[in-house]
């Protein structure tokens, strides 16, 4: 052993700790005083001497001592195992919500909420919740590529380094994100050329929003939405819960304001659209129109509401004076009292309403005047005082960019964090463009389409290995701290590239920055003198680290108060809302941006490819969506193969019905049918282990060479991408497949107007009953039968329950893949899921209330209910699953044997039993199979597991645990603390840390004191299917629905009327079609 | 053996004027001769089969159960039905040699070899299943059994169905084994005598435990006869029972109902009478045994039949009269959901074959026609195939709708299927070939030369 060693080794807990005794005995005493003869008697001598050849002679019959010391070289400053938990911001997407990263021995495993952050608050998307999943995703590029050779860092820069010094027109396009570091590292990189531009681009960007702010008050600056302050919301397909800047704060915001114990009334959400978003599943009014009528309506009702407000601006009159209610309706089909009582609905609400367009220019416009009519400038929407500053606008468009390519005097095109070759509507002709650019280099983690289509390739770190900063809105500073070094050597975050490149050409960097670490610094300092933040900067940086951040309390002061009105803008508006939409005579098919895969970045993300949407609980590719009405003309049926013929290209798509959508609306999913070569798009063939979990659903006509998950919209959609087209659609006779999670194929009979509503089991009831009644709807309290088992006793001082507020969930599954991530869940691929074997510990149910026309839809989170009476425990015929002292209902998985019985016998469904060794099917168990080069491609996958969780294998059942190692974690402190009870709220379940809406409360329901015993004992609560006996642990708060007194109903029966009195129209028209042919619509004329 | 006097009036159980001597020669030639045609055809067909049988399961217990029709709405498929079906067989067989014989019921000496060897083969067939649908076999087959071990709390749970399962049915194979074992002794001591090769009677002279035919010896082997059959008579009872706990004890809708025990021995004697018949009238046919296993003998098993049938048929029935009296819309739901649900073909397979196959024979024809018996013992073998499989898919659509699913039998599944019968053929073809496949002791017991002989004996004394 060396010296350096030494001190792993430990005599004694003091001396380990560092804590030694006083010292008792001097070493160097005086001889004198030791030479002083004992008083002890010979007897006594005899004795100790007697012991101690005892004590000697005891020891020589003792094994050699042999040592072990572990952990050579353990990092200072680390202990093995310990959680270390880092404040950072959340770069998956422009939002820049405050996330705290957890790490256990230097690995991010887990990212969660930050409370404390003003963007986010606490809540996480899906996206955010699988980005480690990203980190160590094994597809990641680790060398840059040179002509499609890999190079190393060094001779990467000094190939491009001959160019740079040569280049005269240098593009660089990147994703949005609110980073000072990074705007202006490319600012002065830029500086560098003659003809230096940037263009900041991403598919679900708000360039319309910003468009008709600017129109509207001369400002290029998004409002911040505080929909807790809004009573009615009108929602013109803006699908603001999935696609609005901030969504989690707008989600969490309107799930606040649905709280019924803090408002007396819930706010009312009318969507206006013909597809059934995931805003739409929200609303307690949907309006269905064909979706390119949606801006039409809105600016009826906007005109409905000048006459009623009087005194509109003249150039808001002219344009909105084309939109009368009843001409509107009559195009769109609809009964214009519908419009006539919105408006006057709206108008109650003055200054307590507001209006969120979808992302086009038209519907944005209609929001935003009828924001300025019913006053929510200023109350709802703050454009002032801290509005969103998450998307840039600075630079070129990306139009004036394709046109710079085209004309081919760009010489170096920069592709930063985007992938336009993929994202970009095939209209804009970027591909092509791009061709024309003397040297296009790409800046990716994955190589992905525009990385094919680049000379050079540098591969950048992923966020959570980076340093930045964000300013989500005004005066909010959010600092992004690097939680793991860099994985690869030759790697290099897009930050440090630019400054480097920077400096080697000679040219000043921001700050005088060499790296990003430095130029953050340099601008925490800005933000430090900005903020007139007193004492030193290393104490103020500190801080921020360990917050995530800085906001000034006079900025938190005055971010709560009502904002200052922004004038309107002396701009040309009728221009822009132009004339009514005269729809298409046949289907128009909407594209829409899904809630789960997005933009389709993360597709080779398993979780978010294994995420069932929150409509259609599809997974693993796309669909086109039919309503009822839709699928009954074209005599088709979910899983029926279509062939769609769109915007001059056709393809076959398998169809999926959706109750509630426009029966002139198809939609199909954005985000789906990349062609990369990765390994869950379409397979990377430099992988030992080649998955097999996708499907390709292979595209025909569309690209016969590639298959690929799911089919690309954006090959044929507008520049607006969700911009709906006129197409024609028809049966191929053939089956498609595809893969869901709730029951696909029979999903009209399954539900089926009022079947299942006796089941009692996602409880919704109107605002009218329930204003009423508190009770009303909640199923009938048989619990309160005779029982002969009487009330389980539990020896801990406390008992875990939760509490599920459906009011305030939406449904937007971040708390899915929480699940998966903090849990170790398996994916187990398209076809898997397809034969209904998905291992979602967590699900999301979706229920339809009411007719198939005009659903309503309810979100039930379902998980295991930990029940008291567990009926799954008392049928394992090994004890694999029993009751814990605290009332979980915990598995031991080494125990299980897998009959399968506790599954059969859950009612709730929610025990999964791994079929096979779903890890293996990711190559996950085969980590360090190596390739016949000796590299192991596999291993970074195995950094993802959170090591406080096992690893199921084959054969297992498995379930929610209530997430029991945090509980025992939490139990573990409080002892330490030596407290008897975890304090409530210090647990958390990995579901309710993610939930942006603060819909799960977990916690102590013996105590009553707690939030959860509170939520319990609320007379709305009621408990699944609690007349079994089983006593669940899990309460659930019903949905209530703000329907408007009648108006849905009269919108519904009008609608019916109006179809009706059309179809006998045609008929009487035609003669006596039979009802099969007509409406066929490849047999109009 | 006393044969009671009303035997004098009834028809001769041994017809075609075979002597006692008759009985040994023909009883005993399939295992003196070389086989059929016939047999090496069937027996190489059902070993192939069983070949498969293992291929099959090899490559499950390899990937997983991911090969076979199970998912997470029903955790259950085709091997549990296969082991529900295959236990049920069994029980015709321990009706027939211990209750039978409690009853004094002297018919069934000619074909309670045969079928107590048709309980031993199905029990086995059945084993397989539990252990090898579980998740993993390799622990399943150590943690079901409560053993002694140090891991304090977590031994076996009593409470669970599927822990009796593993006591009625290991109880019922040890209990079938041995009362079949037992009984065949005074006939593998012929078979000794008999054996020229030495091998063969190596072997018989083995296993018939040094058989003399003495006083002493039938005393005890009578006693011991009489103590199995009131072992094996509970065991009738009891196995089928508990096998349908495995379902009446869950909390599922058109599971959980008391009507299961009793509903369920009566198919599983129903079922193994159909498979008596299915086997016996083409084995009578092979091994030339037609003036042993009689048409009486057919006709009466038939009569059973009928009465089982109805029995079963009076359950549906029944089961869908509770539903709807229960009020329970649940229940209500899964009965609906049964007849005319996505799996209502099979609900009708089940109802068509099991209520109204048997009561055909009701007229005396059908009961005594060979060929029209053996198609109707075939549908009935099928009928309770697919009520086991009704059963079980009830579990696609449970309590609540977004997690219903479907079940559709994969390839694999259906191999397996087939390779268990496979498996059961083979054995009971070997055992045709080298085993008694009548009783002949009692064969001989019941003869009419041998009660004319006792009356004889009777009217000198």
């Amino acid at each position: 052993m060396s010296d350096k060693h030494a001190s792993h080794e430990w005599k004694s807990p003091e001396k380990r700790s560092g804590k030694l005794p006083p010292a008792t005995l001097n070493e160097f005493q005086d001889p004198a005083k030791l030479e002083e003869p004992s008083d002890a008697a010979r007897r006594e001598f005899l004795k100790i001497m007697g012991a101690g050849a005892a004590a000697v002679g005891f020891a020589g019959c003792a094994r050699p001592v042999e040592r072990i010391v572990p952990e050579v070289n353990r990092p200072e400053q680390s202990t093995p195992g310990a959680k270390v938990y880092y404040a950072s911001a959340c770069q998956g997407c422009a939002d820049a919500c405050g996330v705290v990263v957890k790490t256990i021995d230097s690995r991010p495993l887990k990212l969660e909420g930050r409370k404390a952050s003003l963007v986010g608050r606490g809540g996480l998307c899906s996206r955010a919740q699988a980005a480690t999943y990203d980190l160590y995703d094994p597809e990641r590029l680790q060398q840059p590529l040179v002509a499609g050779d890999r190079t190393s860092l060094k001779s990467f820069d000094e190939t491009l380094l001959v160019e740079l010094r040569q280049a005269r027109t240098v593009r660089w396009l990147r994703a949005p994100y609110p980073s000072e570091v990074k705007r202006r590292s490319v600012e002065a990189f830029l500086a560098s050329f003659p003809d230096g531009k940037e263009t900041v681009w991403e598919p679900i960007a708000p360039d319309a929003a910003l468009k008709v702010q600017e129109l509207l008050h001369g400002t290029k600056v998004l409002p911040r939405v505080r929909l807790d302050r809004a009573d009615r919301i009108l929602d013109l397909g803006s699908d603001f819960l999935n696609l609005s800047w901030s969504r989690l704060d707008m989600a969490r915001d309107f799930s606040h304001r649905r709280d019924l114990d803090s408002f007396p009334e819930p706010p009312r959400l009318t969507t206006v659209e013909g597809l059934l978003s995931h805003t739409g599943t929200n609303a307690d009014d949907r309006i269905q129109v064909r979706q390119s009528l949606v801006a039409d309506v809105g600016f009826a009702v906007a005109s409905e509401v000048a006459g009623i407000v009087g005194d509109t601006d003249q150039r808001i009159r002219a344009a909105i004076a084309p939109y009368s209610a009843d001409k509107v309706a009559a195009t769109a089909g609809i009964d214009p009292r519908v419009i006539k009582d919105l408006a006057k609905d709206l108008v109650a609400h003055k200054g307590k309403a507001v209006a969120l367009g979808a992302p086009t220019v038209r519907a944005q416009l209609a929001a935003g005047i009828l924001n300025i009519l019913l006053g929510a400038e200023g109350t709802v929407l703050d454009g002032v005082v801290s509005p969103s500053l998450q998307f840039e606008t600075g630079g070129q468009d990306i139009d004036a960019l394709v046109a710079d390519l085209e004309s081919g005097k760009v010489d170096i095109l920069f592709v930063d964090g985007a992938n336009p070759a993929y994202g970009l509507a095939e209209s804009v002709g970027f591909s092509k463009a791009m061709a024309k650019a003397k040297l296009v280099v790409v800046l990716a983690l994955h190589k992905d389409e525009t990385a094919e289509l680049a000379r050079m390739v540098q591969p950048t770190t992923h966020w959570l290995e980076d340093w930045n900063v964000a300013q989500p809105q005004k005066d909010v500073f959010q600092l992004a701290q690097p939680t793991i070094s860099p994985l690869y050597k030759e790697v290099r975050s897009s930050t440090d590239s630019l400054l480097a490149w920077t400096k080697v050409l000679g040219k000043p960097t921001p700050w005088n920055a060499a790296n990003a670490h430095e130029a953050v610094q340099g601008y925490w300092k800005e933000v430090q003198s900005g903020a007139a933040v007193a004492g030193t900067f290393e104490a103020f940086w500190e801080d921020s680290l360990r917050h995530g951040g800085f906001v000034s309390r006079a900025v938190l002061a005055a971010r709560d108060k009502a904002s200052a009105v922004r004038p309107l803008a002396g701009k040309d508006l009728a221009s822009f809302a132009g004339a009514p939409t005269v729809p298409p005579k046949g289907m128009e098919l909407a594209p829409y941006w899904p809630a789960g895969i997005r933009e389709g970045a993360q597709g080779n993300n398993p979780l978010i490819q294994e995420l069932p949407d929150p409509v259609t609980k599809q997974v693993w590719g796309n669909a086109v969506l039919m309503g009822p009405g839709g699928a009954a003309a074209l005599g088709a049926k979910s899983e029926d193969l279509l062939h769609v013929k769109v915007g001059g290209e056709e393809f076959d798509l398998v169809g999926l019905l959706v109750p509630g959508q426009h029966k002139d609306v198809v939609g199909v999913a954005l985000g789906y049918g990349r062609t990369a070569k990765l390994r869950l798009l379409n397979g990377n063939p430099e992988l030992p282990v080649w998955t097999n979990l996708a499907y390709a659903t292979g595209s025909k006509g569309m690209d016969s060479k590639i298959p690929t998950v799911g089919v690309d919209i954006l090959r044929v959609s507008r520049r607006e991408s969700v911009a709906p087209m006129e197409a024609e659609i028809s049966k191929t006779g053939r089956d498609g497949r595809l893969s869901s999670t709730q029951y696909y194929n029979d999903i009209a009979n399954q539900e089926k107007p009022g079947e299942g509503e006796w089941r009692q089991v996602a409880v919704q009831v109107n605002w009218d009953e329930y204003s009423k009644d508190r009770k009303a709807g909640s199923p009938e309290e048989e619990a309160k039968l005779f029982t002969i088992w009487g009330d389980p006793k539990y020896k801990s001082p406390q008992q875990w329950g939760m509490a599920i507020d459906m009011n305030r969930c939406n449904g937007c599954s971040a708390c899915v893949v929480g699940c998966h991530v903090e849990n170790n869940i398996p994916v187990v691929g398209f076809e898997e899921v397809r034969h209904g074997r998905d291992m979602h510990w967590l699900r999301i149910d979706r229920y339809f209330h009411g007719e198939l026309e005009t659903p309503q839809v309810t979100h039930q989170v379902m998980l295991c209910q930990q029940c008291d009476n567990a009926p799954c425990e008392s049928v394992c015929p090994v004890l694999a699953t029993t009751h814990s002292d605290d009332g979980l209902n915990q598995m031991t998985y080494n125990r299980c044997i897998g009959t399968r019985y506790c599954a059969n016998n859950c009612p709730y469904k929610v025990r999964h039993f791994n079929w096979t060794n779903n890890w293996k099917a990711q190559g996950l168990t085969d980590l360090y199979e190596k390739t016949a080069d000796g590299r192991t491609p596999n291993a970074p996958l195995a950094m993802a597991f959170n090591p406080e969780v096992t690893v199921r294998g084959r054969g297992v059942m498995e379930k929610c645990t209530f997430c029991v190692q945090r509980v025992q974690d939490a139990r573990y402190d409080s002892k330490e603390l030596g407290l008897e009870k975890v304090p409530d709220g210090e647990i958390q379940t990995a579901c309710q840390q993610s939930c942006p809406t603060q819909a799960i409360v977990f916690g102590d329901i013996k105590d009553p004191t707690t939030k959860v015993s509170k939520l319990i004992r609320s007379e709305r609560g009621y408990k699944v299917l609690e007349w079994l006996q089983i006593k669940p642990n899990v309460t659930y708060l019903p949905r209530v629905r703000h329907t408007a007194d009648r108006k849905a109903v009269s919108a519904a029966v009008a609608l019916k009327r109006m179809e009706a009195a059309h179809e006998a129209e045609s008929a009487a028209a035609v003669g006596n079609v039979p009802s099969e042919t007509h409406g066929a619509p490849n047999e109009r004329p | 053996m006393n044969a009671p006097e009303s035997l004098r009036q009834r028809r001769p159980l041994v017809t075609g004027g075979k002597t006692v001597h008759d009985v040994t020669l023909d009883v005993c030639a399939p295992a003196e001769r070389w086989g059929s045609m016939a047999f090496w055809s069937s027996f190489s067909t059902s070993q192939t089969a069983m070949f498969l049988y293992l291929c099959a399961w090899l490559l499950v217990q390899t990937i997983g159960l991911k090969l076979v029709g199970i998912n997470n709405a029903s955790d259950w498929g085709s091997f549990i039905v296969n082991f529900v079906f295959w236990v049920g067989i069994g029980h015709a067989g321990t009706l027939i040699s211990a209750i039978l014989f409690l009853f004094r019921q002297n018919w069934r000496t000619s074909i309670n070899r045969a079928a107590e060897a048709m309980t031993v083969f199905a029990v086995s067939c059945a084993g397989v299943f539990p252990m090898l649908h579980t998740g993993r076999p390799w622990l399943a087959i150590l943690f079901v059994f409560p053993y002694p071990n140090f891991r304090g709390p977590l031994w076996t749970n009593f409470r669970s169905p599927l822990e009796w399962d593993v006591f009625a049915v290991s109880t019922y194979a040890t209990v079938s084994v041995l009362f079949w074992y037992m009984g065949m002794i005074p006939d593998l001591a012929t078979l000794r005598d008999r054996a020229r090769h030495p091998i063969r009677k190596f072997f018989y002279g083995l296993f018939s435990m040094g058989w003399r035919g003495s006083m002493r010896h039938w005393i005890h082997y009578e006693t011991a006869y009489m103590i199995f059959a009131a072992i094996a008579t509970p065991l009738v009872l009891s196995v089928h029972t508990i096998v349908s706990f495995d379902f009446a004890v869950s909390i599922l809708p058109g599971w959980h109902t008391t009507i299961y025990p009793p509903y369920f021995v009566a198919g599983a004697i129903f079922s193994g009478f159909a498979m008596v018949v299915t086997l016996l009238v083409p084995a009578r046919k092979l091994f030339h045994l037609e003036d042993y296993i009689t048409i009486d003998h057919l006709e009466v098993m038939n009569k059973i039949i009928l009465l089982t049938g109805s029995l079963v048929g009076f359950s549906y029935i029944t089961e869908f009269f509770i539903a709807v009296y229960s009020g329970s819309p649940f229940e209500q739901f899964a009965f609906v959901n049964r007849a005319f649900g996505p799996f209502w073909w099979a609900y009708w397979i089940m109802m068509s074959c099991n209520l109204i196959t048997p009561q055909f024979f009701w007229f005396r024809y059908i009961r005594r026609s060979i060929p029209l018996m053996w198609t109707l013992s075939l549908f009935v073998n099928v009928g309770m195939w697919f009520e086991r499989y009704v059963i079980v898919v009830t579990l696609t659509r449970s309590f609540l709708m977004p997690s219903w699913g479907a079940y559709i039998m994969t390839f694999w599944d259906v191999v397996i299927l087939a390779g268990s019968f496979g498996q059961f053929m083979t054995l009971f073809l070997l055992f045709c070939r080298v085993l008694p496949v009548c009783n002949m002791a009692e064969v001989k017991a019941f003869h009419p030369d041998t009660l004319r002989q006792i009356r004889e004996s009777h009217d000198h004394d």
